[in-house]
């Protein structure tokens, strides 16, 4: 019996749920451990990733492990580790089998010998898509808080 | 059923289930040694467990040593007035083929100077949380009793190069 009176989206069910906080759980590791190739094969082939920070998304797989490798050698310049940390998930239902889910983020710094300090703030919108019992990113969306 | 004989199943059901037993396992067992209760925390850990990190070449080795270390550092904090609270997530959970269970997470330290950290009304500053520490923990865990037990870990200090 449908309740009329309820505006509110379903969300996916329990055991999906916690399969989609294991797939970022993976994605996030792959990012900030460096390994570029393994974090771009969690998005689709014509993956997409675009933030607010800049106005071209960028589009594909290739595309997408040659910023991380670019972003991970900056680190590294730096002395510096990385970490996303992925909270708050709102995941529904989305067309195709998919699912859509939104997300807080935030990427925690640690310099050589000094403390940890949390460097963004992030609102993240993703789609996903089944891929082989598993997912992977068809399109992301990520809001930093600090760019206006 | 015995705790020790852990049939691994192929069923994602089973998995996910064992993903959300772990989760609830590291919230009860920061939370134990967060509060001091370093009796609940060492029997979240095997007799023969170790514990390495990447400040120290030489694991501690079994329950008894890793009880001494832990009681210092409880006391050591508590010394010094300041609040620590351990946040693990991120957590990717990989049942092994031996049914033993590799998970491998992200560990926040928050400080907070505590009590005696703050000089009082109009000084909120210095009673700020703040990150202490962003670690990486690598524990295989085993199922005693009817519960997950830790029997390895490995943490990485990111601060440490």
């Amino acid at each position: 019996m449908p309740a009329e009176q309820s505006t509110m989206p379903r969300g996916v069910d329990t055991d999906l749920y916690l399969e989609i906080q294991q797939f970022y759980a993976a994605q996030m590791q792959a990012l900030d451990g460096g390994d570029a190739t393994g974090w771009a094969e969690t998005f689709t082939e014509d993956g997409v990733f675009a933030t607010n920070a800049d106005s071209s998304a960028t589009c594909g797989r290739a595309a997408i492990a040659q910023a991380a490798h670019a972003a991970a050698a900056r680190l590294a310049e730096e002395g510096l580790v990385q970490r996303h940390w992925l909270g708050m998930l709102d995941a529904r239902p989305g067309p195709d089998g998919g699912v859509r889910v939104r997300y807080y983020a935030l990427v925690i710094r640690t310099p050589g010998g000094g403390d940890p300090v949390i460097w963004r703030s992030c609102a993240g919108a993703d789609e996903l898509v089944r891929h082989d019992g598993g997912w992977l990113v068809r399109e992301r969306r990520i809001t930093r808080d600090d760019v206006g | 059923m015995s705790g020790d004989a852990v049939m691994v199943t192929p069923d994602p059901a089973a998995e996910i289930q064992v993903t959300a037993q772990i989760q609830q396992f590291y919230a009860r067992h920061m939370q134990a040694i967060d509060r001091g209760d370093v009796d609940a925390w060492l029997d979240t850990f095997t007799d023969d467990a170790t514990i390495a990190n990447n400040t120290r070449p030489e694991p501690a080795r079994g329950r008894a040593t890793i009880a001494t270390v832990a009681r210092r550092l409880v006391a050591d904090a508590a010394g010094s007035g300041v609040v620590h609270r351990h946040w693990t997530g991120m957590a990717q959970v990989a049942r092994q083929p031996d049914g033993t269970v590799r998970a491998t997470s992200y560990a926040l330290v928050v400080q907070t100077p505590g009590p005696a950290g703050s000089a009082g009304p109009g000084s909120a500053g210095s009673a700020a949380p703040g990150l202490w520490r962003s670690t990486v923990c690598v524990d295989v865990l085993v199922r005693e009793d009817g519960r997950w037990r830790i029997r390895q870990r490995n943490v990485t200090h990111d601060d440490v190069r």
